[in-house]
């Protein structure tokens, strides 16, 4: 009973991260911005480093807004680089954004004096030792996000997936990919900073691409996303505890089993198909 | 050039010293390794192995955090001095004495502060305070990470939580450049204090020689085991 008390807030916290990254990711996905999440990500971080260097502590109120501010500047990048006809394709900005600020990091990080373990708690993080009071404030968060976006869910869904005709029915792309990108990054800067990147990269990118495979209709890649990604983070946790493992990357390397699984299911039953 | 040695600086020492291209570094007369002649906790037997993270094959690095070793290396880097220059040995030596002398009235200070506590059980982030624990007489039963820079396993943090609550350990030690949020959440679900002690000189503003370091460091430690109230 010990060990299910013990592992049962890691568990809850995937699955608040599932809930809203999966939604999140079939429109990264559709999109075509796989990164964005990585660049938002470094921007929070690098934010969160430049408030660390002015004397704000990691974990504090003040460092939070710092990550803000700099998610925002991330969120009007991108909102205004997504050119609709260009010839430069957004995922170049998105790599310019991710390496640009991650060498600011670096740079910032050089000035102080520990600074090498603060960016890789960054990128690690340890899902193992979130509190409870930490997946009250994703859960509100995120439950706050995911009302907006079904609010909205008519202009995010056609700005992502058809830019053009949502142009035609005069919904101004600039503000809602600008709306967009900011939920996305506070999304993300919340789950980076319990999970870390690798982790919320997998729980965005691995169960879209897996429902994607199966589904063309958004309900159904969305329930199919779901029901894979509650799926990985039991088996994962399960395993990094049975097996001795680190478990933010277990569970990553779990979710890549789970995508090649899919695939050659996808292939099976294609071939059975003809 | 005096370095830690045993391979501390492995990672960038030796690179820096040969980039410097200063001939009286590169030789051996001009650098100094303060860990020959110290005594050295575990160095290890058998097979090493990257699968152990980051670890030291000729013993654990963290030599200096028992004064008996500071003597040694003090009487190192004299030596050394007096072979680079020796019209100044007698200066070199006298300082030597000075410093043997304090560090002498200081280690009888800090083991009196130390003495009712002796034999309490601690846990620390890296087993980088074999050294320190010896000579105060702590006994650490475990680790936050065991091995450095590879996350816990859950196993082993649940052990680690069940281990500190039937042996009431209430202290968790570790260096100012680790993430706290690890063992803050450990000492949360232990009733633990987290208590952060510079390994060096320089750590904090107040430490501003070997003498400050364990001053600074003991005064910390046994405040949290008075806010504690452990028992031995």
């Amino acid at each position: 009973m010990e060990v299910l008390k013990f592992l049962l807030p890691p568990f809850v916290a995937s699955l608040a991260i599932t809930g809203i990254h999966v939604y999140l990711g079939l429109h990264v996905v559709e999109r075509g911005v796989i990164f964005v999440d990585l660049a938002l990500a470094q921007m929070a971080a690098l934010g969160v480093t430049v408030g660390f260097l002015l004397g704000y502590g990691l974990h504090t109120p003040a460092s939070f807004w710092w990550s803000l501010g700099f998610t925002l500047m991330g969120a009007f990048i991108f909102t205004f680089t997504r050119k609709y006809k260009a010839k430069i394709p957004q995922e170049a900005f998105i790599g310019i954004v991710y390496a640009v600020s991650a060498a600011a990091s670096i740079l910032a990080m050089s000035q102080a004096p520990e600074g090498t373990e603060h960016l890789k708690d960054m990128l690690v993080g340890n899902i193992l030792t979130v509190s409870w009071s930490e997946i009250g404030k994703i859960f509100l968060i995120y439950a706050l996000i995911g009302l907006f976006h079904w609010l909205f869910r008519r202009n995010f869904i056609l700005i992502s997936t058809n830019s053009q005709q949502a142009q035609k029915k005069g919904i101004s792309l600039h503000l809602w990919d600008f709306l967009f990108y900011l939920s996305f990054g506070l999304v993300v800067s919340y789950s980076v900073s319990i999970a870390g990147v690798l982790l919320v990269f997998s729980f965005l990118i691995v169960p879209s691409v897996c429902a994607m495979l199966f589904s063309e209709k958004i309900g159904m890649r969305l329930a199919l996303g779901w029901v894979l990604s509650t799926l990985v983070s039991i088996t994962g946790i399960a395993l990094s505890y049975f097996l001795d493992l680190p478990t933010g990357a277990t569970i990553v390397c779990t979710f890549g089993l789970v995508l090649i699984l899919c695939v050659l299911l996808k292939f099976a039953y294609q071939s059975m198909a003809k | 050039m005096i370095a830690v040695g045993l391979e501390l600086e492995i990672t960038w020492l030796p690179v820096l010293v040969k980039d410097s291209r200063n001939s009286k570094l590169l030789s051996s007369k001009g650098y100094l390794e303060v860990a020959s002649g110290c005594n050295i906790l575990e160095k290890p037997t058998g097979q090493i192995s990257r699968a152990a993270g980051d670890i030291h094959p000729f013993g654990n690095p963290h030599f200096w955090l028992d004064p008996n070793n500071g003597k040694i290396m003090a009487q190192s880097i004299t030596n050394k001095l007096s072979e680079l220059d020796p019209a100044n040995t007698n200066f070199f030596q006298s300082n030597l004495d000075n410093f043997v002398k304090r560090l002498a009235e200081k280690q009888k200070e800090w083991e009196n502060l130390i003495t009712p506590y002796r034999g309490t059980k601690i846990v620390t982030y890296h087993n980088s305070w074999p050294n320190f624990a010896k000579y105060f007489g702590l006994e650490v039963i475990g680790y936050v990470e065991p091995k450095p820079g590879i996350p816990p396993s859950p196993s082993h943090t649940l052990e680690l939580i069940q281990l500190m609550k039937s042996l009431n350990v209430k202290i968790i030690l570790m260096e100012p450049y680790f993430d706290v949020k690890t063992p803050k959440s450990i000492a949360d679900k232990t009733g633990a204090k987290v208590v952060v002690l510079p390994p060096s000189v320089g750590g904090e503003k107040e430490i501003s020689d070997y003498f400050s370091l364990f001053d600074y460091d003991l005064k910390l430690l046994i405040q949290a085991f008075k806010e504690t109230e452990v028992k031995k």
